[in-house]
């Protein structure tokens, strides 16, 4: 009868505790390496390079975000396509996208990356294009990691140079009331002297050379910006909004319309 | 048409009497490049590289009256005044000078409104004289340009009074930078080029003996013009300062460019 009473309890006790939760898989942490936009083919390796040809994108992203690690970041380029660059290089950091095109010769090529924790290695081939190849997208530029050293604040800097002939479409982009009425709407406002209260966007030549004439956080932008003024193409446009970098080019297929798109979504609806 | 042209903006063209752009009252100051002797100034030609077929003219006009990116949308956008020679004849240094202060329009500069007089009484010697305007290109070159806060515009600013060290100093602070091009006479491809990259072109014309600005190229279905933008203030014949040119009235006699001024 005790033993009756002893597995009833048991039995009971068993019954009356909560089942334990199945243990949430813990999700393993991203790989850092090189990837490549969504649509190309192939595996990144020798035998099965990643293809890309005037349909596709044409950039490389490599996904490393620790602001220590991004210090020591180094690409090797030399065996990749001729005009291989990096569209977010700062004076700190070498950049995590690089940029080409799908114009170089037909061939396979080799990009790697090192940092302090890690390479990344990938084997490319870019198909030779037709008669009449058209003309690359330029690709989306995502934003890079959070930079706890860019000021807060949405500021914009189209930089262009202005002894080179632009296309209608840059032409347009440089001159139009309606990136500027949403340019004024959006940005942060100058605190001092004459720029008080102006909107914090300019539109200015490479070679301009009276920036510390500007406001303190324009001058800043400036500073920061001159290391791509080198390697990055004219015309583009340089943003500072919510913590981040971005870098918007202007090349030949970029428009009103395309440009509009890309502040909206970094800076919201008109 | 009416699309093209704003609300009291009036054609002149070889049809056009005298009245519709000499109205009573104004005063100009070109010298006419038949009265133009040797030019001290440093310019450079206009580059080949600059000009745009004019098979791709069209095309970009309608792309820009679309887009609002008209540079006269722009300087509309942002309520910059039209400049007042008023009784001078300082046309040839007010025309670039509102060029400037349009041309940080562009960049999104603070608006500050400069002196015609300050500059080209240095070059008359404070004599309220007519000129050209590659003289006023390299004053504001080499010199710089006095916001009126210091020097007064048109004959007051003549005044050698307003020739100080410390208005010589305000001046330096605003000038153009990265030199700039003057362009061939009767060259119409040169100047309809730049006003489709937004750059803005003084044009001088022995004609009308006057000296404005260009900012737009338009097409009208049979011919293109020129939208200009005269320093008479806002008149009735000018409304806020904009007219268009056509025709052989819009042949330049001279005709100068700059890209860039100091922020």
């Amino acid at each position: 009868m005790r033993y009756l009473i002893l597995l009833l309890g048991l039995c009971t006790s068993v019954l009356a505790q909560e089942p334990k939760p199945d243990p949430v898989p813990v999700k393993p942490p991203e790989e850092v390496k090189i990837t490549v936009p969504k649509g190309v083919l192939g595996e990144g390796k020798r035998l099965s390079p990643y293809v890309f040809d005037s349909t596709t994108k044409c950039y490389l992203t490599l996904n490393l975000t620790e602001p220590e690690s991004l210090k020591t970041l180094k690409w090797y380029t030399e065996d990749g396509p001729p005009d291989i660059e990096p569209i977010n290089a700062t004076e700190d950091m070498p950049g995590t996208i690089l940029s080409f095109s799908s114009g170089n010769t037909a061939g396979l090529f080799l990009v790697e990356a090192d940092w302090d924790k890690g390479f990344s290695k990938i084997w490319l081939e870019i198909k030779g294009s037709g008669p009449s190849p058209p003309k690359p997208v330029d690709p989306d530029i995502p934003p890079g990691p959070v930079d706890p050293n860019v000021q807060p604040g949405f500021r914009v800097i189209t930089v262009y140079e202005s002894t080179e002939k632009l296309t209608k479409d840059q032409s347009n982009i440089l001159a139009s009331t309606r990136i500027r009425k949403y340019l004024d709407k959006k940005c942060s406002k100058g605190t001092e002297g004459q720029y008080k209260d102006l909107p914090e966007y300019r539109f200015w030549d490479k070679d301009n050379k009276d920036q510390n004439k500007d406001s303190p956080a324009i001058k800043k932008m400036w500073d920061d910006l001159k290391p791509s003024l080198a390697t990055v193409p004219t015309p583009f446009m340089a943003i500072e909004a919510n913590g981040k970098k971005i870098v918007i080019p202007l090349r030949e297929n970029a428009t009103v319309e395309l440009v509009m798109t890309k502040l909206v979504e970094i800076g919201g609806p008109e | 048409m009416a699309e093209i042209l704003r609300p009291g903006e009036r054609i002149i063209d070889d049809n056009s009497p005298e009245n519709f752009f000499n109205p009573a009252g104004v005063r100009k100051g070109f010298e006419g490049m038949y009265r133009r002797g040797f030019s001290n100034a440093r310019y450079a030609a206009l580059p080949d590289r600059m000009l745009i077929d004019k098979s791709e003219w069209r095309d970009r006009i309608a792309a820009k009256q679309k887009d609002n990116a008209q540079v006269s949308d722009l300087l509309i956008y942002k309520n910059l005044p039209p400049k007042n020679q008023s009784s001078s004849s300082l046309c040839w240094y007010t025309a670039p000078t509102g060029g400037y202060e349009a041309q940080r329009v562009i960049m999104n500069q603070p608006y500050i409104e400069f002196s015609n007089g300050y500059g080209a009484g240095r070059i008359t010697g404070g004599k309220d004289r007519g000129g050209w305007a590659d003289d006023a290109l390299d004053d504001m070159e080499n010199h710089g340009l006095c916001p009126t806060k210091y020097c007064p515009n048109n004959q007051a600013g003549l005044d050698k009074k307003y020739r100080t060290p410390e208005n010589a100093k305000h001046a330096s602070e605003n000038r153009i930078t990265d030199g700039w091009w003057k362009l061939e006479p009767g060259y119409v491809e040169q100047v309809a080029s730049l006003l489709l990259q937004n750059i803005i072109v003084c044009i001088g014309y022995d004609w009308w003996r006057h000296e404005i600005y260009a900012c737009d190229l338009l097409w009208d279905g049979k011919e293109f013009m020129f939208r200009i933008r005269n320093s008479w203030g806002d008149i009735p014949e000018f409304p806020n300062g904009f007219g268009v040119l056509k025709g052989r009235k819009m042949i330049p006699s001279d005709a100068v460019a700059f890209r860039q001024v100091s922020v």
